[in-house]
């Protein structure tokens, strides 16, 4: 089993290339140019792009995104869907809002109570999904419609209560730090832990393993159910700090807060190539297609297009993103595999 | 425990257990409703009711070949704003316009899901944002006009009032379908696909038409709720992403695929509308009714899931079809060292 | 012209070879019995005359006509009905709509119930088949009544070619299959019945082939079937492989390490008692379906086990889960039989698949630590001959020999002394069977218990000091030394009895 010095050195330059190659280095930085193309095609429709102010505005709706995408993109690695997100964006944000405002809290006490309130969410969600089996959006779906009614009565019908000074100051975008918004050293700052909790820790080595073969985590000697009820758990939190984050950039805790976010987000996982329930997707690739999809937006913004059609786009991006960022090939060559499979039915082919 | 036995085993009956939670909530809206049930009460109730029933059908149609289909709630948008625009000078003819949308919808969901062999819950996910992005673009505000004929053709009376004459053709409807091979056969999708194709069945065939049943189905519903409502709304149709899924868990319909009764839905359809009406004459706000649904359908699963957990095993148990992976492992394709 | 002409068939699967130029000939009217080892291609072959699988090479045609292959409707086209050994019945529907899904009744398109209900009964009563009622819901059926009816299916569709792969698993007595298939035989179709049981093959069939590593290898015919004959040429599977010497000698005076004391597990596994101590290999024999899987995973807590007692090191084993059973004293850990499913994680790199184990060991302030990583899962992987530019490869592009090895470097990593390897040499090349050979040999010379099935039954002479052979959930036969023969264990694996096969 010794290798020949000849062998080795094309083994080396081959694994060279392939860091280069490889989806998880490859993809976001398409992702990434496809947004800098993005924002300079929008010269087209506006003058006023490409700009700086611009990009600052597309960096800091990019946060909310990402950080909703991240639970997102953990629960979709292990075969989930969270529609709960909404939910839980109400429930965090009003918590925070009402307490401080209504009964004044302290902020960081605010902040605290709404992150244990969304992650005994999580807690829930888990323990049903993986203690009874049901469908993580059927759980999902319910509990975010118990959210948004006990949000509702949280707040006796009152005005929606407005934000802490200093949620404003960080994610309005009118704080900078260094003449940067404030919310945009944030992105690279969730970027980062993302990437640490996601790529590095052993929560997220779980997630991967679990999501790839939850037999195979099981037969290895996984704690598998606790690792499952965790990724809920993490996942509601993170819609718990993007509900703070969007209180903080809309100024006040209405209902529909994260109303808007929630298909951006799951978009983002499924243009970041992440494959629903296999344990594969990188979050930097999920991070980048955030800033894709938040600039296209943007872009489209400067169209003076109209809601409608940007949720047409949304959809059509995701059913793109669907078809040709698999795995297993362009998506032509799919159809076409496709249809010869229903013309004649072959054989269910043997080895994939 | 002779009578446990008894109980657990009408239990398993999703039908039954739907029935028996409507039964509970009527009751009590008829004790509770001041001067009793009017016929026009009731037929408010069931007119409200027929959109979701028609919807939430559908999904239960899809939801027996073992996948998922949340577009119901985008082709419901977009036939209902269409049925108020476009279509409303068309008279008779905008309904089954309306109707034939839905099933093109349905036909394209079908294509994704069995030819280009995409995740079902992906894809309608994506449909359905895009239809509720068109319903919005082709009318951003709610108004419109509807067709009076249309609107009268539902609503009205014919001897008894005609929500009620609908609701049983659509129970009809549904025991005629069950009884057809695609009925059948649909069952036997959601069951084990691989047993059922080498048995010689065209599995993919049936699950198109599935797919492109349902979406008739959701072009129906939007048609009908663009009459009760007489009026065109983009958003009215967002409630129905929960609405419908919602009347299948709490019809007892299981999640799995293979089992479960379209009458059932249609249970836990009427149960949905006839809550609001309940809480409302107890003087519960609304935020109330939202919780208790969201509760209710957690509730309705998981009784689903625990009542019938030892069939549930007995059934997989015989779901051992020969396997026709090899016995080897290749996940990509390429050099194999 | 014979009905059904196969030639030359060809299939390999990656690595593992099903089929290599198989060939067979059965006349209408003839009942060919057709036998042979695990992994011999009997199953195989009924897959692709079924039209499950496309093979790679070869031609089939039935009475003279050429079949297109890999297409399941074809097949049913021109008359192949074939009763599988896993059953194919849908679980919620009734027996009736079993028996005729797929020409159910119709009339104006609406199903006729009441024809339907008819039929079936009319069905089953020409098959003799009076104590299961239409109407009953399958799963509610027992297993010997799910297997007749599977029969049922194939018999009636009044086939050219009928194929039955091991029909009488759960079913307590031939007599009502024989009857059918020779009144089938009679009426011309040419019928393919494969069994593991010697006996009935002998008492069945006019004719008969035994398969081996792909192909036909050997015929017999009706009045000259001579069982040692028949085992003989079964076996015998090429296996050019020098197994490598045994490292260390067993203790025979040391508690075991493993003990099980009457297992039983539902209905698959009866009461079976075995010790494994350590540094032995124990091997385990049995034709499939014979219940050892299940012995394997209740002794790794993967499933739930009926009753019996199992103790390690001499202390009661927690079996609730694979994860208490590894956590349990000495630990028992189980390298998995379906490779893809169970074991491998087929995106992640090979690393990434070694490591799970020490995944803990290897945190630092929740971080996994990637130098210690690589180190560590090198080092096992050293000592499992997987290459190390292999390391940073994801797993499912490896080939079936290098995934195995690396469930096996992890399966080392759990630091469990008890290994249940279930198959680990299935569908792998010569060289890597090679080298997990070897590393069963260095594991227990470290002193590790080791429970060891196989389909390859050379492979358990050349690899265990003992040989434990299950016939219908219980032990049936524990061969050693000398005894221990192909041969021997073939016999028993057959279901001989231990005087029977004595005599012989």
């Amino acid at each position: 089993m010794t290798l020949t010095p000849t062998e080795s050195l094309a083994t080396i330059s081959r694994e060279r290339l392939s860091v280069w190659s490889s989806p998880g280095v490859a993809r976001p930085i398409t992702l990434i140019l496809l947004a800098v193309v993005a924002l300079f095609a929008g010269r087209l429709f506006s003058a006023g792009l490409p700009s700086w102010t611009a990009a600052e505005a597309i960096l800091t709706q990019s946060l909310f995104v990402a950080v909703l995408a991240f639970g997102q993109g953990l629960i979709m690695l292990i075969g989930g869907l969270d529609l709960s997100i909404p939910g839980v964006v109400a429930l965090s944000a009003t918590i925070v809002a009402l307490s401080t405002s209504v009964y004044g809290v302290e902020t960081w006490l605010a902040v605290l109570l709404a992150l244990i309130a969304s992650a005994l969410v999580g807690l829930l969600d888990g323990y049903l999904i993986s203690r009874f089996k049901i469908p993580a959006f059927i759980v999902t779906l319910a509990m975010g419609g118990i959210l948004i009614g006990l949000t509702i009565g949280f707040t006796f019908g009152r005005q929606a209560p407005s934000a802490p000074p200093i949620l404003i100051e960080l994610f309005s975008g009118s704080g900078k730090i260094f003449g940067i918004g404030i919310p945009i050293v944030v992105f690279l700052i969730v970027g980062a832990l993302g990437y640490v909790i996601q790529a590095r820790s052993r929560f997220g080595r779980s997630v991967h393993l679990f999501g790839s073969s939850p037999a195979a985590a099981r037969i290895a000697g996984m704690p598998v159910r606790r690792i499952e009820v965790s990724v809920y758990v993490v996942g509601a939190l993170a819609s718990g700090v993007g509900g703070i984050m969007l209180l903080g950039f809309s100024g006040n805790a209405r209902l529909s807060l994260g109303d808007a976010w929630l298909m951006p987000a799951i978009a983002a996982v499924l243009v970041g190539g992440t494959i629903i329930g296999s344990g594969f997707g990188f979050w930097q690739s999920t991070l980048m297609a955030t800033v894709l999809l938040t600039t296209i937006t943007v872009v489209i913004g400067a169209t003076g297009l109209s809601q409608g059609w940007k949720d047409v786009l949304y959809g059509v991006i995701i059913l793109i993103a669907l078809s040709f960022m698999r795995r297993d090939g362009g998506a032509l060559k799919r159809v076409f595999a496709g249809l010869r499979k229903t013309q004649e039915r072959p054989a269910v082919q043997s080895a994939p | 425990m002779e009578r446990r036995g008894f109980v657990a085993r009408v239990l398993r009956n999703g039908t039954v257990r739907a029935a028996l939670v409507l039964a509970v909530f009527l009751i009590a809206w008829s004790v509770l409703q001041l001067g009793g049930l009017s016929v026009f009460l009731i037929n408010s109730w069931l007119l409200l009711s027929l959109p979701l029933v028609l919807a939430a059908s559908g999904v239960t149609l899809v939801i027996f070949t073992g996948e998922f289909d949340l577009s119901a709630a985008g082709v419901v948008a977009v036939t209902n704003v269409l049925m108020a625009t476009w279509l409303s000078e068309l008279g008779w003819l905008g309904l089954p316009l309306a109707v034939l949308v839905g099933a093109v919808v349905g036909l394209f969901n079908g294509f994704l899901v069995v030819v280009m062999r995409l995740p079902a819950i992906a894809v309608t996910l994506a449909t359905f944002i895009i239809l509720g992005g068109l319903a919005l673009v082709i009318l951003p505000t709610p108004g419109g006009r509807i067709d009076p004929g249309i609107i009268d053709f539902f609503t009205g009376q014919l001897v008894v009032p005609r929500s009620i004459i609908f609701l049983m053709v659509i129970a009809l409807l549904w025991l005629l379908y069950r009884n057809t091979r695609m009925g059948v056969h649909a069952y036997g999708v959601g069951q084990d696909a691989e047993a059922l194709r080498l048995s010689g069945v065209a599995v993919d065939r049936v699950k198109f038409g599935v797919f492109a049943l349902a979406g008739t189905l959701y072009g129906l519903a939007g048609a009908v709720l663009a009459a009760v409502v007489q009026t065109g709304d983009a958003t009215i149709g967002s409630s129905y992403l929960l609405a419908t899924f919602a009347a299948v868990a709490i019809g007892g319909a299981a999640f799995t695929g293979g089992s479960g009764s379209v009458l059932g839905t249609m249970l836990g359809a009427l149960t949905l509308t006839v809550i609001p009406k309940v809480l409302f004459v107890l003087g519960i706000s609304g935020w109330v009714q939202r919780v208790f649904e969201g509760m209710l359908i957690i509730a309705a699963v998981l009784v689903g899931a625990v009542a019938t957990q030892s069939e549930q095993r007995k059934v997989q148990a015989v779901k051992t079809t020969p396997k026709v992976e090899a016995p080897t492992v290749s996940v990509s394709g390429g050099e194999r060292p | 012209m014979s009905l059904l002409q196969v030639s030359g068939l060809a299939k390999k699967y990656g690595d593992a070879i099903a089929l290599s130029g198989a060939d067979i000939e059965v006349e209408a009217g003839e009942i060919h019995g057709l036998i042979g080892e695990n992994g011999a291609g009997k199953s195989t072959l009924v897959k692709v005359l079924s039209g499950m699988v496309k093979p790679d090479a070869g031609d089939v045609t039935i009475g003279g006509e050429q079949l297109r292959l890999g297409h399941l409707r074809a097949s049913r086209n021109v008359g192949i009905r074939t009763a599988f050994q896993e059953l194919t019945l849908l679980p919620r529907f009734t027996v009736a709509e079993n028996l005729l899904v797929d020409e159910l009744p119709t009339q104006l398109g609406m199903l006729r119930r009441r024809a339907l209900q008819s039929r079936a009964a009319d069905i089953l009563q020409e098959w003799d088949v009076t104590d299961i009622d239409p109407s009953t819901p399958a799963w509610q059926l027992p297993l010997s009544a799910q297997q007749r009816l599977e029969i049922v299916r194939a018999l009636n569709g009044d086939p050219r070619l009928l194929i039955l792969d091991e029909p009488t698993a759960a079913l307590p007595d031939t007599a009502w299959i024989f009857k059918h298939v020779r009144a089938a035989a009679e009426r011309g179709a040419a019928v393919l019945y494969i069994s593991h049981k010697l006996a009935e093959i002998e008492e069945l069939c006019d004719l008969g082939s035994i398969m081996r590593n792909g192909r036909i290898v050997g015929q017999f015919t009706r009045g000259a079937f001579d069982h040692d004959d028949v085992i003989s040429q079964m076996i015998g599977r090429s296996i050019d492989i020098a197994f490598p010497p045994p490292l260390n000698r067993v203790d025979t005076s040391a508690a075991p390490a493993l003990h099980v004391e009457s297992l039983a597990v539902g209905e698959q596994v009866v009461d079976v008692s075995l010790d494994v101590r350590p540094g032995e290999i124990v091997g385990v024999a049995g034709l499939e379906g014979q219940g050892q899987r299940e012995i394997f995973y209740a002794l790794a807590g993967a499933t739930g086990l009926t009753s019996g007692r199992v103790s390690l090191d001499g202390q009661p084993a927690d079996l609730a889960s694979p994860r208490s059973a590894m956590r349990s004293g000495p630990g028992v850990a189980l390298v998995p039989e379906e490779r893809k499913r169970e074991g491998l994680f087929a995106d992640m790199s090979t690393t990434q698949n070694i490591s799970v184990p020490i995944l803990k060991s290897l945190t630092r302030f929740g971080l996994v630590r990637r130098r210690a990583e690589q180190s560590r899962s090198g080092q096992a992987a050293e000592e499992h001959y997987i290459r190390p530019d292999y390391l940073a490869r994801q797993i499912g592009s490896l080939s079936g020999g290098n995934q195995q090895k690396a469930i096996l470097a992890r399966t080392a990593l759990t630091g469990s002394s008890i290994m249940l390897m279930f198959d680990p040499t299935r569908g792998i090349d010569p060289a890597a069977k090679l080298e997990v050979y070897k590393t069963l040999r260095e594991a227990s010379a470290g002193g590790a218990a080791i429970l060891f099935y196989s389909t390859e039954i050379p492979e358990l002479i050349g690899m265990c000091d003992r040989v434990l052979v299950v016939y219908g959930g219980s032990i049936v036969a524990e061969l050693t030394g000398s005894a221990m023969t192909e041969d021997a264990v073939m016999r028993h694996a057959v279901g001989k009895t231990l005087q029977e096969a004595e005599s012989i």
